[in-house]
């Protein structure tokens, strides 16, 4: 019973990944995408949490449905784009099936990958993904790539002040 | 304690010098000279600092109680870090006379610089894939910024969000990969990684060959090889002349760091499936490559097509190193060398020329140049020589290892295909030298343009003389390494990995 209770949840929040997507690439109006783009970071939550993953399950309720998409919400209506402004995308179904069908054997390689998978790893025990064990890990093995990480946010902040400035009074080529 | 820390100082070096930019960049009294200056001196130091280290170690974890198995320091990436740095400086330096004479660039630009560097000495030394991508997402980011540094220009603007988007996908493969080998193996320390690849490798073949590929796919993209490279000539294009050169130059070096890492430890004897994938793109990349670059009437463009087929040379020899080819790894890194000095010759010219004209330079502007400019003409010719593989040039050296490395392998039909390209390769460069040498002057101004003693133009001159004296690799000066050196050195440095 339980197990056909998760397997439909699991369908459920699969849809939602994949309607999410489906959205994001279809809709016309920014608006539609960010709630497309909500969908599907909520549907990832949701397997997160089907998997009992509660840490990772918080983190990305907080910071990608929390914080990524509220930005771009905001993002959105500060530009304000209306319909106009917006590039005309007149072969937009051929470009789609056409980019399906390049992408295809891709998927079905990536599924052949996943499958063999399998039971590879060992059943986890209780405390795995749990913040206790998570923070064990970022300190000890993952000390590095933090670090670099909090490089790469300053990186990434001063690069996006000087792209978002305005203070330039010449104009010339190359 | 110093010994221990010893290999992190050069990393640490360019990061304060990172911050101090930062820091000053808020001053409105500094010239921009200073912050060049400052860049160049941190550069050199940590380039100072670092050249004892060669030689010394060979894997060695740093600092394993707290770092574990993430950060190696080995000859390897100690070599690496000699090219960022030299090149990082000689790349500000040459063009110094390019950023005086723009608006736009001030104290951040060279912060961000900086971090690119750091980036990419943190990709050299990351013995794990997660370290190893954020430094790469490190130095992608700061680059994308540089790219669209001239907020004004249209093509800047296109040019940096192309790149952003597409490489930000592009990035996205390698995590899947990292995801694929985390899921078979259990672990993302590379090292470790080939040692479960070399005991159980064969059981999950296709799954570890699926991840690999993945992982190539960053690279290949970010290196600019066939199906992957539509950014590419858009991008070299709309940056800026300094950052076009980075990215062509020292950028390439850092890619074929990690490249040869990865490829060395997961390819060589496992029997993993990857060999063929890299072959037939070498094929594609030499072929699509040239043909971009016949295409082109703008200087930058051809010099961007160009780089695809330079990446394919190294991608022929990258293939051979799965099929055993003990030379094709020091040819890589031979061949980095080599491309980089003949690159940073022509792009430092061109740099140099743009400085005072406000059109992207075409082949017709070059018309009688040996007239107007007869030493910067001749320095050009010499860089065109190397980058087509004229013999006595360094540029030919280059080429000659790839092939024996090819032939080595036994893919003699792609070490034909090799020759047949440089052979193409030699129309649109020489292109360009008859236009410099077999034109008349067409300008109303035909009269000599005085030779201006710069640091730009010296040092354009230093790589043009190099360019000769690698190509004759004679050892007329017994410490100083010729051609026969280099390769000694990058032996060593391969030899250094575990």
């Amino acid at each position: 019973m339980i197990e056909i209770l998760e397997t439909s949840l699991f369908a459920l929040l699969a849809l939602g990944v994949l309607t999410g997507g489906l959205m994001i690439l279809l809709a016309r109006r920014p608006a539609t995408h960010a709630m497309g783009f909500f969908i599907a970071l909520l549907s990832v939550a949701g397997l997160f949490a089907l998997l009992h993953q509660s840490f990772l399950f918080f983190a990305q309720v907080l910071v990608s449905v929390g914080g990524v998409v509220i930005v771009t919400l905001i993002m959105i209506l500060t530009v304000n784009l209306r319909e106009a402004d917006l590039p005309p995308e007149p072969h937009q179904t051929r470009w789609l099936i056409g980019a399906a069908v390049i992408i295809a054997p891709l998927s079905l390689l990536l599924y052949q990958t996943l499958t063999t998978l399998g039971d590879a790893f060992p059943p986890v025990s209780d405390t795995f993904g749990g913040t206790r064990s998570l923070g064990t890990l970022l300190f000890h093995d993952g000390v590095l790539p933090f670090e670099i990480l909090s490089v790469l946010l300053l990186t990434a902040m001063v690069g996006a002040i000087i792209i978002g400035k305005k203070e330039q009074s010449y104009d010339r080529e190359s | 304690m110093m010994s221990t820390l010893a290999p992190f100082l050069p990393t640490t070096l360019v990061i304060i010098g990172a911050f101090v930019l930062l820091l000053i960049s808020t001053v409105r009294s500094i010239h921009l000279k200073s912050y060049l200056y400052i860049t160049v001196v941190f550069l050199l130091l940590a380039f100072a600092v670092a050249l004892p280290q060669f030689g010394t170690r060979s894997g060695v974890y740093v600092l394993p109680k707290v770092f574990g198995h993430t950060y190696l320091a080995d000859d390897f990436a100690t070599l690496f870090d000699l090219m960022f740095l030299g090149g990082g400086a000689l790349t500000l330096l040459i063009n110094a006379i390019y950023l005086r004479k723009r608006d736009y660039y001030n104290g951040e630009f060279f912060a961000l610089f900086l971090f690119a560097i750091f980036g990419m000495m943190t990709l050299a030394h990351a013995n794990d894939l997660v370290p190893a991508f954020i430094s790469l997402e490190l130095t992608s980011i700061a680059i994308y910024v540089l790219t669209g540094y001239h907020k004004n220009y249209r093509g800047s603007n296109e040019a940096m969000l192309k790149y952003l988007v597409l490489g930000s996908f592009a990035g996205a493969m390698f995590i899947l990969g990292t995801a694929i080998f985390y899921g078979v193996a259990g672990t993302t320390v590379i090292s470790e990684l080939a040692a479960f690849i070399q005991i159980h490798g064969s059981e999950h073949l296709l799954a570890l060959s699926t991840a690999g590929l993945f992982i190539m796919i960053t690279i290949l993209f970010k290196i600019g090889a066939v199906p992957f490279h539509s950014w590419l000539l858009d991008v070299y294009l709309g940056s800026p002349f300094p950052v076009t050169m980075f990215m062509a130059s020292v950028l390439k070096v850092a890619l074929f760091a990690i490249a040869l890492r990865l490829y060395l430890i997961l390819y060589v004897d496992t029997g993993l499936i990857g060999n063929q994938i890299i072959s037939f793109l070498a094929i594609l990349t030499l072929i699509g490559g040239s043909w971009l670059a016949i295409s082109q009437s703008m200087l930058k463009r051809m010099l961007a097509g160009s780089s695809i087929v330079h990446g394919g040379y190294m991608l022929i020899a990258l293939s051979s190193i799965g099929l055993g080819a003990h030379l094709a790894a020091p040819a890589i890194m031979f061949y980095l060398l080599s491309y980089f000095i003949s690159s940073v010759g022509a792009f430092g010219i061109l740099s140099y020329i743009a400085a005072d004209s406000n059109r992207p330079l075409t082949y017709e502007d070059f018309k009688g140049m040996a007239h107007r400019r007869p030493y910067l003409s001749a320095m050009m010719a010499i860089s065109m020589l190397s980058l087509s593989g004229f013999p006595s040039t360094i540029g030919f050296l280059g080429k000659f290892y790839i092939f024996m490395s090819a032939i080595e392998s036994g893919q003699f039909a792609l070490a034909g295909l090799g020759i047949f390209i440089a052979f193409v390769s030699v129309y649109y460069y020489f292109k360009l030298i008859a236009m410099m040498y077999f034109y008349p002057c067409e300008e109303e101004t035909c009269e000599q343009h005085p030779f201006e003693i710069h640091v730009s133009t010296l040092l354009i001159g230093l790589m043009a003389l190099i360019t000769i004296w690698g190509g004759i690799g004679t050892s007329l000066i017994p410490w100083f390494p010729g051609a026969d050196g280099i390769i000694s050195i990058a032996k060593q440095a391969i030899g250094s990995l575990p």
